[in-house]
């Protein structure tokens, strides 16, 4: 198997999909002039500078986020870089780095959005294999919503915060380099999400494509990639300046995480950055039968029979009590010929049935060949045992 | 800067053309009355047995009552205002070469002026007439308080602390004071003072000396004439400080010296002289309290050196270079103030600009008065 | 949202110590021979802890530990000798930084019992 280079995906996610959709607005990759010193000065400012030598360089304007000359001073990074037991390898100024945000420093040499990106690819693909070796038959719907869990924003903020990463009021120069730089500013800049503008997303919100689409055109959690006007535009209350400001906050936080994880694969490597992301993001426990929500949970559990090629299932009254009193109970099992495949309790008889066929459903889904699972990036390490392939399921019931 | 404000106060009063009652007027407390005073005469006399010597009331110069005249209001007016037009600024003031203000000068009103000169055209606007700056600004001025009118302190501005220093000086002012008792001006010289010195080659001569003590007595061989000749030369010198010795020359000096000359017995005038030219010299001064028990320089010595300041616990650690290589540990020189943890966060700069936008000032009171309340607590208002 | 942070930090939850002293005062004698000796040697071995020393003239010496969940803990340490500074600075390192509680539970857990709860429904039932 050969290695994953994923610095060279960019260029292949760029141009594999042209004629699907309009490319996401996304952080420019120009290099941006900034001569010698660590101040961002544009490159028409220079031209300027050099005709007038002989006078004295106009102060430069303070820079948006501190300058990494002061990284190796600031012990609250030095500790930063200890409680995470990074290797030496990685250097003050590359975590330093990683703390500044594109809404603090929005040159992309000075910012975290390449580091967040690589990381981001990283973190995704480690969990992505290791939930679908897991849980092989969950549908895609979970499957996005297990990936968010573990390597959404949101948790990738928890696990920002458990490092001990604090935020800096407002990012400037003079600030202790050891903060995360970020503010919630008026330019939102999109910078580790890659998708594509659906065409028909001028239609409105109700306008949805199925998640076959999904997979191809929209973010890696399946999230639909919107033009940065479209999401200003919503309802103006306080509520949802609150809800995008902690949108905001979480996607800076999260971006640490995936720019050290970045970090540490461009420096260290890919089983470092492998080992890093099993200990800090898969360690954490997650509960894949809390995702589901049934609708129609006796028709699916028959057509899964019909497919499977199961007889088709009956409910059966396994137990019940009070059937007069305020409060019955009835157990319901579901049974495939004579295998039982579920129970449930219920209050009535059609809530037991449905139970007991939600617990079937989900036993069904959340089929999992055991905790010692091998993933494909096992393979990578040397002197692996040959590969034998999961079982993959072959998709939803509906 | 103090800038004699009591002669700006005293200026306007010069000015104010209303006559002040005088201090004894207004001083009108008196806890005898000169009836009364008439009336302790005799114990006056017991007490002094005949004629007692000064006032019978000796807690206020009452002056003289006024003589009960008969003359007319106008009459006393007159009388009154030609005393308060008599020049009554302090001799010392009078004679001062500061840029005083300009008294008051009185000119003929518009109408004497135009039945004497036909001629006289009133003036229609300020063209031509000199400007001067109210009273209040006076001082500030160029050329009403110059560099020259600066206090310049006998003893040096710059305060020597290192001890082997300090005993350089100290050697050349004994050598100094021998040369003068050498020639017999000590006497004359001991209150006058010495000149300065400010040349290298001037105190390298008086180092050069060697002084021999025996038995407290100390006798000078060296050119004591040359040394004496420069101490009592009038020439007004150009400003000059005292040759800057480093701690290491001084340190060679005092090693090269034979330790006895510190055995030199002061007596009060010799003192007096050490620790004056001391003082000159270095800016160190010599508690009279302490001087006094001063019997020999070395106490001269021990008296004016102090140990050196003991290090900040930041420059101990610093020095000692404790924390070099742990990039976890951050030492600060100052205490960290609210405005230094704001600045770290990056909000300070934020504060600075809303405070600017809002005129207020960004740190103190600005030109709030503070504290109203203590105030009035305190009866001031 | 179902997931929980199952594993802590390994190096512990303090991630900042304060110290400050006062050059002058007899009460921080201590503090200023822990911060000569002693603080060297504990900074190289926890080097996960950011340590801030600072002054505080005229004050008494206090410790003040910052923790992950975002409290401090604040001991003064005026008159104690270097070794019993050491004892409270270990002991801010070890603190979790939650306030103190008392437990009266052997066990404390987020988990559901691993025995599931008992059913009435199931097994043999129970005679009456």
């Amino acid at each position: 198997m050969k290695r994953i280079r994923p610095s060279r995906w960019s260029g292949q996610l760029l141009q594999a999909r042209r004629g699907a959709g309009i490319p996401a607005a996304r952080t420019p990759l120009c290099l941006a002039v900034r001569c010698q010193s660590t101040s961002s000065v544009p490159a028409s400012d220079s031209s300027t500078l050099d005709s007038s030598s002989s006078a004295s360089p106009p102060p430069a304007p303070p820079l948006p986020a501190p300058s990494f000359d002061r990284a190796p001073q600031s012990a609250k990074l030095a500790a930063l870089h200890a409680r995470l037991s990074l290797s030496k390898k990685i250097p003050l100024q590359t975590l330093a780095r990683a703390l500044v945000t594109p809404s603090a420093d929005a040159n992309p040499n000075f910012n975290n959005a390449n580091l967040a990106y690589l990381g981001s690819t990283i973190i995704n693909f480690h969990v992505y294999e290791y939930l679908v070796c897991k849980w092989p038959r969950l549908p895609m719907a979970i499957l996005y919503e297990a990936l968010r869990a573990y390597a959404g924003d949101e948790s990738l903020q928890q696990i920002a915060r458990r490092w001990g990463v604090e935020a800096a009021a407002a990012p400037g120069e003079e600030v202790d380099p050891g903060l995360l730089q970020w503010k919630a500013g008026e330019s939102n800049v999109v910078n580790t999400r890659w998708g594509y503008i659906r065409s028909e997303a001028a239609k409105g919100k109700a306008w949805r494509r199925g998640l076959s689409s999904r997979v191809v055109l929209d973010s890696d959690f399946g999230d639909q990639v919107s033009s940065s006007s479209s999401s200003s535009s919503s309802s103006s209350a306080s509520e949802s300046e609150r809800l995008e400001y902690n949108t905001l906050q979480s996607e800076a936080f999260g971006s640490v995480v995936q720019a050290v994880i970045g970090a540490i694969y461009t420096h260290c490597g890919r089983d470092e950055a492998k080992a890093f992301v099993k200990s800090h993001i898969l360690s954490r426990e997650l509960d894949p039968s809390r995702l589901f929500q049934f609708k129609l949970p006796t028709r699916e559990l028959a057509m899964l029979c019909a497919r499977e090629g199961f007889e088709p299932p009956v409910a059966r009254l396994e137990s019940e009590t009070g059937r007069l009193s305020r409060t019955p109970v009835y157990v319901v099992g579901i049974y495939s010929g004579k295998e039982k495949l579920g129970e449930g309790t219920g209050a009535s008889l059609d809530v037991a049935r449905r139970k007991a066929c939600m617990t079937s459903l989900k036993a069904w889904y959340l089929y999992s060949p055991g905790n010692k699972v091998r993933v494909p990036s096992d393979m990578m390490e040397p002197g692996a045992k040959p590969w034998t392939a999961p079982h993959i399921d072959i998709g939803e019931i509906i | 800067m103090r800038r004699l404000q009591s002669l700006q106060l005293a200026v306007p009063s010069q000015c104010a053309a209303a006559p002040r009652p005088s201090f004894a007027a207004a001083r009108a407390i008196s806890t005898t009355s000169p009836a009364r005073s008439k009336n302790t005469d005799w114990i006056r006399g017991k007490l002094w047995k005949g004629e007692a010597p000064g006032p019978a009331d000796p807690y206020t110069q009452r002056m003289e009552p006024e003589a009960q005249t008969n003359l007319p209001e106008e009459a006393l007016e007159s009388s009154s205002s030609s005393r308060s037009r008599r020049d009554k600024t302090p001799a010392a003031v009078r004679e001062s070469r500061l840029a005083l203000p300009g008294r008051r000068t009185e000119v003929a009103a518009e109408k004497e002026l135009q039945a004497s000169d036909p001629t006289y055209v009133p003036a229609a606007d300020a063209e031509g007439l000199e400007e001067i700056g109210p009273l209040s600004t006076w001082w500030e001025q160029p050329g009403h308080w110059g560099e020259e009118s600066e206090f310049k302190g006998f003893g040096s501005a710059v305060k020597v602390v290192e001890k082997e220093v300090l005993e350089v000086y100290l050697r050349r002012a004994v050598v100094e004071a021998l040369a003068l008792q050498q020639k017999g001006v000590f006497a004359e010289w001991a209150t006058k003072k010495w000149s300065e010195g400010g040349a290298r080659g001037e105190m390298d001569q008086a180092l050069a000396a060697q002084v021999e003590v025996q038995d407290g007595k100390a006798t000078l061989k060296g050119d004591a004439s040359a040394i004496a000749e420069a101490l009592t030369s009038e020439a007004e010198e150009v400003e000059s400080t005292p040759p800057v010795i480093t701690v290491e020359e001084a340190r060679e000096m005092t090693k090269s010296w034979d330790s006895s000359w510190k055995n030199v017995a002061l007596d009060n005038p010799l003192r007096f002289a050490l620790r004056k030219r001391l003082y000159q010299l270095t800016g160190v001064l010599i508690p009279d309290a302490k001087l006094a028990a001063a019997n020999t320089a070395k106490h001269i010595l021990t008296l004016a050196a102090r140990d050196p300041k003991p290090l900040k616990l930041a420059q101990v650690l610093e020095k000692r270079n404790a924390f070099g290589d742990l990039a976890n540990v951050k030492v600060h020189e100052r205490r960290v103030g609210p405005i230094d943890k704001e600045v770290a966060v990056g909000r300070w700069k934020v504060i600075e600009e809303e405070l600017k936008k809002r005129d207020l000032p960004v740190t103190g009171y600005g030109d709030a008065p503070r504290n109203k309340e203590r105030d009035w607590l305190t009866g001031k208002i | 949202m179902t997931v929980k942070a199952l594993r802590a930090i390994a190096d512990g939850k303090c991630k900042k110590l304060d110290l400050h002293y006062c050059d002058w005062a007899g009460s921080s004698k201590g503090m200023n021979g822990f911060i000569k000796s002693l603080l060297p040697k504990f900074a190289a071995a926890n080097p996960q802890i950011e340590f801030a020393v600072s002054p505080r003239p005229g004050k008494h010496p206090v410790i003040v530990g910052h923790y992950i969940n975002g409290r401090t803990k604040p001991i003064c340490v005026r008159n104690l000798s270097p070794y019993e500074i050491l004892q409270k600075v270990e002991l801010l390192r070890d603190a979790s930084g939650e306030k103190l509680r008392r437990t009266n539970k052997a066990v404390l857990s987020t988990k559901p019992s691993v025995r599931g709860i008992w059913s009435p429904y199931h097994g043999k039932g129970m005679a009456v």
